[in-house]
């Protein structure tokens, strides 16, 4: 999958969204399991635009996610939170780091999301906690129910300091 | 529809992880340029 649409609004904003299977992250740790699931990685660039985003283009967003997801029975919608660059939020009421409010946004996004979808969907949290760099991750998989197994492999793989990649290469 | 909700916390993964971590993020910050430069999108809409 490699699709991606724009967003405009008559405040002047412009969002991208894209879809993209070419990142093997998943793939790359369970090969014997690529034929099962498709991950598609959704990244959300804002290009114009400087004040808040009003929520119907959040909620269009996650509309269209979910006729996507639907249509393609083998996909993992899975999206990093980047900390490229900053993102208003005034309703936050505190100052908090781009890729926290992201998370945070993206947890509303797909909750909606798991509202919507037909079939059952569950939200995947993942969260990286470093002393050592000091620095906090988020990862959000929305997957099927028969696609929880492979998350838990996952985790698995990254507590095992990633020996299954390891003894691959 | 049921919701679920899932969360899984990694404190201090090894470094094997973390320096994969940065090289998916790092990888993030090149498509986010090549999407930047696409002019025609899939599809647009105007709300």
């Amino acid at each position: 999958m490699n699709l991606s649409f724009d967003i405009n609004t008559q405040e002047g904003d412009k969002v991208v969204v894209s879809l993209s299977s070419s990142y093997p992250y998943l793939k790359d740790i369970f090969p014997a399991q690529s034929q099962e699931f498709e991950l598609v990685e959704v990244s959300i660039i804002r290009e114009k635009g400087n004040g808040p985003i009003k929520v119907e283009v959040f909620g269009r967003i996650a509309d269209i996610l979910v006729s996507i997801a639907e249509d393609n029975p083998t996909t993992i919608l899975f999206y990093f939170c980047d900390i490229v660059e900053g993102i208003p939020h005034p309703r936050m009421g505190r100052d908090i780091p781009s890729h926290e409010y992201r998370n945070y946004l993206f947890k509303l996004l797909f909750q909606r999301y798991c509202e919507k979808a037909s079939e059952h969907w569950s939200d995947i949290e993942v969260i990286l906690r470093s002393q050592e760099p000091l620095l906090e991750m988020y990862a959000h998989f929305l997957v099927r129910d028969r696609h929880l197994p492979l998350v838990e492999l996952l985790r698995k793989e990254v507590l095992n300091n990633f020996e299954t990649i390891s003894s691959q290469k | 529809m049921e919701k679920t909700k899932n969360r899984i916390i990694i404190e201090n993964p090894p470094k094997k992880v973390l320096d994969f971590v940065m090289k998916v993020q790092k990888e993030k910050e090149e498509a986010r340029k090549h999407l930047l430069e696409k002019k025609e999108h899939t599809f647009s809409i105007q709300i």
